[in-house]
Protein backbone atom coordinates (compact mmCIF):
# COMPACT_ATOMS: atom_id res chain seq x y z
CA UNK A 1 0.00 0.00 0.00
CA UNK A 2 2.82 2.27 0.79
CA UNK A 3 4.26 2.05 -2.92
CA UNK A 4 0.61 1.92 -4.27
CA UNK A 5 0.60 5.58 -2.44
CA UNK A 6 3.80 6.82 -3.71
CA UNK A 7 2.44 6.11 -6.57
CA UNK A 8 -0.44 8.23 -6.37
CA UNK A 9 1.70 10.84 -5.33
CA UNK A 10 4.23 10.66 -7.66
CA UNK A 11 6.96 9.62 -5.79
CA UNK A 12 9.13 6.42 -4.94
CA UNK A 13 9.48 5.63 -1.41
CA UNK A 14 12.45 3.76 0.54
CA UNK A 15 10.77 0.62 1.44
CA UNK A 16 14.25 -0.61 2.83
CA UNK A 17 13.55 1.93 5.28
CA UNK A 18 10.83 -0.20 6.98
CA UNK A 19 13.53 -2.20 8.54
CA UNK A 20 16.17 -0.04 8.28
CA UNK A 21 16.07 2.84 10.68
CA UNK A 22 19.18 4.68 9.71
CA UNK A 23 16.86 5.24 5.92
CA UNK A 24 15.16 8.14 5.07
CA UNK A 25 12.03 6.89 3.74
CA UNK A 26 10.91 9.45 1.81
CA UNK A 27 7.81 9.81 4.22
CA UNK A 28 6.79 13.02 5.58
CA UNK A 29 8.53 12.79 8.96
CA UNK A 30 8.62 9.03 8.84
CA UNK A 31 11.87 9.15 10.82
CA UNK A 32 9.60 10.36 14.12
CA UNK A 33 6.61 7.97 12.84
CA UNK A 34 9.20 4.91 12.56
CA UNK A 35 10.27 5.74 16.29
CA UNK A 36 6.58 5.94 17.53
CA UNK A 37 5.88 2.58 16.33
CA UNK A 38 9.19 0.91 17.85
CA UNK A 39 8.67 2.53 21.24
CA UNK A 40 4.94 1.93 20.98
CA UNK A 41 5.65 -1.87 20.45
CA UNK A 42 8.58 -1.76 23.15
CA UNK A 43 9.29 -1.91 26.69
CA UNK A 44 10.88 1.18 27.10
CA UNK A 45 8.50 3.95 28.44
CA UNK A 46 11.09 6.65 28.63
CA UNK A 47 11.78 6.44 24.57
CA UNK A 48 8.16 5.81 24.38
CA UNK A 49 7.27 9.32 26.03
CA UNK A 50 9.95 11.32 23.98
CA UNK A 51 8.49 9.98 20.60
CA UNK A 52 4.95 10.31 21.56
CA UNK A 53 6.11 14.08 22.00
CA UNK A 54 7.78 14.08 19.08
CA UNK A 55 4.81 13.20 16.96
CA UNK A 56 2.87 15.89 19.26
CA UNK A 57 4.65 18.71 19.06
CA UNK A 58 5.74 18.43 14.95
CA UNK A 59 2.68 17.02 13.75
CA UNK A 60 -0.16 18.21 16.28
CA UNK A 61 -2.24 16.35 18.71
CA UNK A 62 -4.86 15.20 15.94
CA UNK A 63 -1.40 13.17 14.40
CA UNK A 64 -0.28 11.70 17.46
CA UNK A 65 -3.97 9.96 18.08
CA UNK A 66 -4.15 8.52 14.41
CA UNK A 67 -0.49 7.71 14.31
CA UNK A 68 -1.93 5.95 17.54
CA UNK A 69 -4.39 4.40 16.27
CA UNK A 70 -2.79 3.13 13.15
CA UNK A 71 -0.16 1.65 15.34
CA UNK A 72 -2.91 -0.54 17.58
CA UNK A 73 -4.45 -1.80 14.61
CA UNK A 74 -1.52 -3.18 13.00
CA UNK A 75 -0.60 -4.69 16.32
CA UNK A 76 -3.63 -6.41 16.93
CA UNK A 77 -4.88 -7.79 12.93
CA UNK A 78 -1.69 -9.50 12.62
CA UNK A 79 -3.44 -11.78 15.96
CA UNK A 80 -6.46 -12.41 13.97
CA UNK A 81 -4.28 -13.35 10.63
CA UNK A 82 -1.80 -15.55 12.53
CA UNK A 83 -4.13 -17.00 14.94
CA UNK A 84 -6.61 -18.01 12.30
CA UNK A 85 -3.91 -18.88 9.87
CA UNK A 86 -5.18 -17.15 6.83
CA UNK A 87 -3.65 -17.39 3.54
CA UNK A 88 -2.12 -14.27 1.73
CA UNK A 89 -3.76 -13.63 -1.46
CA UNK A 90 -2.59 -14.14 -5.07
CA UNK A 91 -2.50 -10.47 -5.57
CA UNK A 92 -0.90 -9.53 -2.61
CA UNK A 93 2.26 -12.36 -3.13
CA UNK A 94 2.85 -10.60 -6.80
CA UNK A 95 3.53 -7.06 -4.39
CA UNK A 96 5.46 -8.84 -2.36
CA UNK A 97 7.89 -10.30 -4.77
CA UNK A 98 8.43 -6.89 -5.13
CA UNK A 99 9.42 -5.89 -1.58
CA UNK A 100 13.20 -5.15 -0.87
CA UNK A 101 14.97 -8.29 0.13
CA UNK A 102 15.81 -7.48 3.72
CA UNK A 103 12.31 -7.06 4.26
CA UNK A 104 11.22 -9.94 2.91
CA UNK A 105 13.79 -12.24 4.90
CA UNK A 106 12.32 -10.53 8.39
CA UNK A 107 8.93 -12.02 8.04
CA UNK A 108 9.44 -14.82 6.76
CA UNK A 109 7.65 -16.72 3.60
CA UNK A 110 4.05 -15.62 3.14
CA UNK A 111 1.44 -18.41 4.09
CA UNK A 112 0.22 -19.86 0.98
CA UNK A 113 -1.90 -23.18 0.15
CA UNK B 1 -23.01 -1.47 34.11
CA UNK B 2 -20.65 1.62 34.62
CA UNK B 3 -17.60 1.44 31.69
CA UNK B 4 -14.93 4.10 32.60
CA UNK B 5 -14.35 5.97 29.05
CA UNK B 6 -11.55 6.95 27.76
CA UNK B 7 -13.51 10.75 27.42
CA UNK B 8 -12.84 10.79 31.63
CA UNK B 9 -9.32 12.65 30.21
CA UNK B 10 -10.10 15.07 28.74
CA UNK B 11 -6.29 16.63 27.76
CA UNK B 12 -6.09 13.56 24.91
CA UNK B 13 -7.81 15.15 22.06
CA UNK B 14 -9.32 11.68 20.77
CA UNK B 15 -12.13 11.57 17.16
CA UNK B 16 -15.60 11.19 19.00
CA UNK B 17 -16.37 8.50 16.22
CA UNK B 18 -12.89 6.52 17.97
CA UNK B 19 -14.04 7.10 21.70
CA UNK B 20 -17.38 6.08 20.69
CA UNK B 21 -15.56 2.95 19.16
CA UNK B 22 -14.02 2.01 21.89
CA UNK B 23 -16.52 2.26 24.52
CA UNK B 24 -18.44 -0.51 22.11
CA UNK B 25 -15.33 -2.50 22.10
CA UNK B 26 -15.31 -2.46 25.39
CA UNK B 27 -18.90 -3.41 25.99
CA UNK B 28 -18.29 -6.18 22.92
CA UNK B 29 -15.96 -7.88 25.28
CA UNK B 30 -18.54 -7.93 28.35
CA UNK B 31 -21.56 -9.13 26.65
CA UNK B 32 -22.11 -12.85 25.82
CA UNK B 33 -21.05 -14.23 22.80
CA UNK B 34 -21.52 -16.69 20.49
CA UNK B 35 -19.94 -19.36 22.51
CA UNK B 36 -18.66 -17.96 25.62
CA UNK B 37 -20.79 -16.29 28.16
CA UNK B 38 -19.64 -12.25 29.06
CA UNK B 39 -18.21 -13.58 32.04
CA UNK B 40 -15.66 -16.16 30.48
CA UNK B 41 -14.56 -13.47 27.65
CA UNK B 42 -13.50 -11.17 30.66
CA UNK B 43 -12.01 -13.56 32.00
CA UNK B 44 -9.80 -14.49 28.81
CA UNK B 45 -9.40 -10.72 28.27
CA UNK B 46 -7.79 -10.84 32.13
CA UNK B 47 -5.73 -14.07 31.11
CA UNK B 48 -4.52 -11.77 27.78
CA UNK B 49 -3.30 -8.83 29.55
CA UNK B 50 -1.64 -11.39 32.46
CA UNK B 51 0.21 -13.61 29.46
CA UNK B 52 3.21 -10.20 29.47
CA UNK B 53 3.82 -10.87 32.98
CA UNK B 54 4.24 -15.07 32.46
CA UNK B 55 7.93 -16.65 32.50
CA UNK B 56 7.25 -19.75 30.14
CA UNK B 57 6.06 -17.45 27.34
CA UNK B 58 9.24 -14.88 27.80
CA UNK B 59 11.52 -18.35 27.41
CA UNK B 60 9.60 -19.50 24.04
CA UNK B 61 9.50 -16.54 22.95
CA UNK B 62 13.57 -15.95 23.22
CA UNK B 63 13.68 -19.99 22.04
CA UNK B 64 14.52 -20.49 18.48
CA UNK B 65 11.19 -22.56 18.60
CA UNK B 66 8.80 -22.07 21.14
CA UNK B 67 8.04 -25.65 20.46
CA UNK B 68 10.80 -26.83 22.40
CA UNK B 69 10.25 -25.04 25.84
CA UNK B 70 8.09 -27.17 27.87
CA UNK B 71 6.06 -25.92 30.96
CA UNK B 72 3.08 -24.27 32.62
CA UNK B 73 1.93 -20.71 31.91
CA UNK B 74 1.56 -18.06 34.64
CA UNK B 75 -2.28 -17.74 34.44
CA UNK B 76 -4.77 -16.18 37.07
CA UNK B 77 -6.06 -19.93 37.40
CA UNK B 78 -9.70 -18.84 35.85
CA UNK B 79 -9.90 -20.93 32.67
CA UNK B 80 -9.25 -24.28 31.27
CA UNK B 81 -5.46 -24.87 30.77
CA UNK B 82 -5.79 -25.23 27.01
CA UNK B 83 -7.89 -21.89 26.68
CA UNK B 84 -4.93 -20.49 28.49
CA UNK B 85 -2.32 -21.93 26.44
CA UNK B 86 -4.32 -20.16 22.90
CA UNK B 87 -4.17 -16.81 24.81
CA UNK B 88 -0.80 -16.92 25.98
CA UNK B 89 0.43 -17.82 22.63
CA UNK B 90 -1.95 -15.76 20.63
CA UNK B 91 -1.03 -12.76 22.92
CA UNK B 92 2.88 -13.06 23.16
CA UNK B 93 3.97 -14.98 20.05
CA UNK B 94 1.49 -14.90 16.86
CA UNK B 95 3.60 -15.07 14.62
CA UNK B 96 4.95 -18.81 15.08
CA UNK B 97 1.82 -20.23 15.33
CA UNK B 98 1.38 -23.28 13.11
CA UNK B 99 -1.36 -25.36 11.81
CA UNK B 100 -0.64 -28.43 14.01
CA UNK B 101 -0.77 -26.32 17.16
CA UNK B 102 -4.08 -25.59 16.24
CA UNK B 103 -4.99 -28.71 15.63
CA UNK B 104 -3.71 -29.75 19.14
CA UNK B 105 -5.54 -27.28 21.03
CA UNK B 106 -8.83 -28.47 19.10
CA UNK B 107 -7.99 -31.63 20.17
CA UNK B 108 -7.68 -30.48 24.12
CA UNK B 109 -11.18 -29.66 24.68
CA UNK B 110 -12.57 -26.48 22.76
CA UNK B 111 -13.59 -26.34 19.59
CA UNK B 112 -13.09 -24.34 16.32
CA UNK B 113 -15.44 -21.64 16.65
CA UNK B 114 -14.71 -21.41 20.35
CA UNK B 115 -10.96 -21.06 19.25
CA UNK B 116 -11.87 -18.39 16.75
CA UNK B 117 -13.76 -16.17 19.30
CA UNK B 118 -10.87 -16.24 21.83
CA UNK B 119 -8.63 -14.89 18.96
CA UNK B 120 -10.88 -12.20 18.31
CA UNK B 121 -10.93 -11.58 22.07
CA UNK B 122 -7.31 -11.50 22.19
CA UNK B 123 -6.93 -9.28 18.85
CA UNK B 124 -9.36 -6.53 20.60
CA UNK B 125 -8.42 -5.94 23.78
CA UNK B 126 -4.69 -6.36 22.04
CA UNK B 127 -5.79 -3.25 20.23
CA UNK B 128 -7.41 -0.90 22.79
CA UNK B 129 -4.47 -1.49 25.30
CA UNK B 130 -1.41 -0.85 22.66
CA UNK B 131 -3.80 2.87 21.63
CA UNK B 132 -3.63 2.87 25.47
CA UNK B 133 -0.32 2.64 25.80
CA UNK B 134 0.78 4.96 22.54
CA UNK B 135 -1.28 7.06 23.84
CA UNK B 136 -0.71 7.40 27.61
CA UNK B 137 -3.84 6.69 28.66
CA UNK B 138 -4.51 4.97 31.19
CA UNK B 139 -5.71 0.61 30.46
CA UNK B 140 -9.28 0.80 31.51
CA UNK B 141 -10.47 -1.83 33.88
CA UNK B 142 -12.28 -4.94 33.41
CA UNK B 143 -16.11 -4.04 33.23
CA UNK B 144 -18.60 -6.42 34.80
CA UNK B 145 -19.93 -8.66 32.39
CA UNK B 146 -23.41 -8.47 30.89
CA UNK B 147 -25.68 -11.51 31.82
CA UNK B 148 -27.13 -13.57 28.89
CA UNK B 149 -26.12 -16.97 27.28
CA UNK B 150 -24.05 -17.24 23.99
CA UNK B 151 -26.12 -17.41 20.92
CA UNK B 152 -24.26 -20.78 19.98
CA UNK B 153 -24.74 -20.32 16.67
CA UNK B 154 -22.49 -21.62 13.66
CA UNK B 155 -22.78 -20.25 10.47
CA UNK B 156 -24.17 -23.25 7.97
CA UNK B 157 -22.13 -22.26 5.03
CA UNK B 158 -18.61 -22.09 6.87
CA UNK B 159 -15.93 -24.38 5.49
CA UNK B 160 -11.85 -24.70 5.82
CA UNK B 161 -10.73 -23.25 2.31
CA UNK B 162 -8.16 -20.24 3.14
CA UNK B 163 -7.30 -20.44 6.80
CA UNK B 164 -6.81 -23.30 9.55
CA UNK B 165 -9.66 -23.11 10.35
CA UNK B 166 -13.33 -22.93 8.67
CA UNK B 167 -14.05 -19.61 7.55
CA UNK B 168 -17.04 -17.69 5.01
CA UNK B 169 -17.17 -15.75 2.02
CA UNK B 170 -19.88 -13.48 1.35
CA UNK B 171 -20.99 -16.13 -1.34
CA UNK B 172 -21.10 -18.57 1.77
CA UNK B 173 -23.99 -16.35 3.96
CA UNK B 174 -27.26 -17.98 4.57
CA UNK B 175 -30.31 -16.57 5.57
CA UNK B 176 -30.53 -15.38 9.00
CA UNK B 177 -26.48 -15.11 9.11
CA UNK B 178 -24.97 -11.90 10.06
CA UNK B 179 -23.42 -10.07 7.73
CA UNK B 180 -20.16 -8.98 8.65
CA UNK B 181 -18.40 -8.14 4.97
CA UNK B 182 -21.08 -5.59 3.37
CA UNK B 183 -19.68 -3.27 6.13
CA UNK B 184 -16.29 -4.23 6.63
CA UNK B 185 -14.87 -5.68 3.43
CA UNK B 186 -14.67 -9.36 2.25
CA UNK B 187 -10.98 -9.99 1.64
CA UNK B 188 -9.29 -12.72 3.86
CA UNK B 189 -8.56 -10.81 7.00
CA UNK B 190 -11.93 -9.98 7.33
CA UNK B 191 -12.75 -13.60 6.50
CA UNK B 192 -10.45 -15.18 9.31
CA UNK B 193 -13.06 -15.05 12.29
CA UNK B 194 -15.95 -15.36 10.17
CA UNK B 195 -16.78 -18.81 11.66
CA UNK B 196 -17.62 -16.35 14.37
CA UNK B 197 -19.52 -13.22 12.68
CA UNK B 198 -19.61 -11.60 15.37
CA UNK B 199 -16.22 -11.68 16.07
CA UNK B 200 -15.75 -10.08 12.73
CA UNK B 201 -17.81 -7.49 13.48
CA UNK B 202 -16.87 -7.10 17.09
CA UNK B 203 -12.91 -6.92 16.05
CA UNK B 204 -13.40 -4.33 12.62
CA UNK B 205 -15.89 -2.09 14.19
CA UNK B 206 -13.00 -1.18 16.39
CA UNK B 207 -10.50 -1.28 13.79
CA UNK B 208 -11.98 0.95 11.11
CA UNK B 209 -12.15 3.71 13.32
CA UNK B 210 -8.72 3.27 14.43
CA UNK B 211 -7.33 2.78 11.40
CA UNK B 212 -9.78 3.19 7.85
CA UNK B 213 -12.83 1.88 6.68
CA UNK B 214 -11.51 -0.48 3.76
CA UNK B 215 -12.83 1.87 1.05
CA UNK B 216 -10.92 4.69 2.32
CA UNK B 217 -7.52 2.55 2.31
CA UNK B 218 -7.02 2.90 -1.41
CA UNK B 219 -8.98 5.96 -1.54
CA UNK B 220 -5.95 8.13 -2.22
CA UNK B 221 -7.44 11.04 -3.42
CA UNK B 222 -8.78 11.80 -0.16
CA UNK B 223 -7.05 11.71 3.46
CA UNK B 224 -9.17 10.93 6.09
CA UNK B 225 -7.11 11.29 8.95
CA UNK B 226 -4.72 14.24 10.50
CA UNK B 227 -1.63 11.98 8.83
CA UNK B 228 -1.33 11.51 5.18
CA UNK B 229 -2.26 7.64 3.54
CA UNK B 230 1.33 7.48 3.01
CA UNK B 231 2.27 8.04 6.94
CA UNK B 232 -0.59 5.68 7.97
CA UNK B 233 0.56 3.28 5.53
CA UNK B 234 4.54 3.53 6.87
CA UNK B 235 3.65 3.11 10.16
CA UNK B 236 1.20 -0.05 8.99
CA UNK B 237 4.47 -1.22 7.36
CA UNK B 238 6.59 -0.85 10.28
CA UNK B 239 4.57 -2.18 12.87
CA UNK B 240 3.76 -5.41 10.61
CA UNK B 241 7.51 -5.67 10.28
CA UNK B 242 8.27 -5.85 13.92
CA UNK B 243 5.81 -8.57 14.20
CA UNK B 244 6.67 -10.21 11.31
CA UNK B 245 3.46 -10.39 9.67
CA UNK B 246 2.35 -9.65 6.06
CA UNK B 247 -0.58 -7.83 6.85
Amino acid sequence: MLRASGKHAGEEFDLDAIVDGSRDSGVPHGDLLGEFVEAALGDDSERLKRARSAVSETLGPEALVDAAGAIASFNAVVKVADGSGILVEDFKVELIQQMPERLVQKLGPPRRP
Amino acid sequence: MSIPSVAAHPSVPIRQDLLEAIDRAWRHLSAPGTWWTGAQRLRMVAEARHAAQCPLCRQRKAAVSPYSVPGEHSSLGELPETVVEVIHRISTDAGRLTERWVRACLESGITDAEYVEIVGLVATITALDTFSKAMDVPRRPLPEALPGEPSRRRPKGAKKTIAWVPTMSPQDLRPGDPDPFSRYGAVHIQQALSLVPDSVIGFFDLDVALYLQQDAIRDFATEYRAISHAQLEFIAAKASSINGCYY
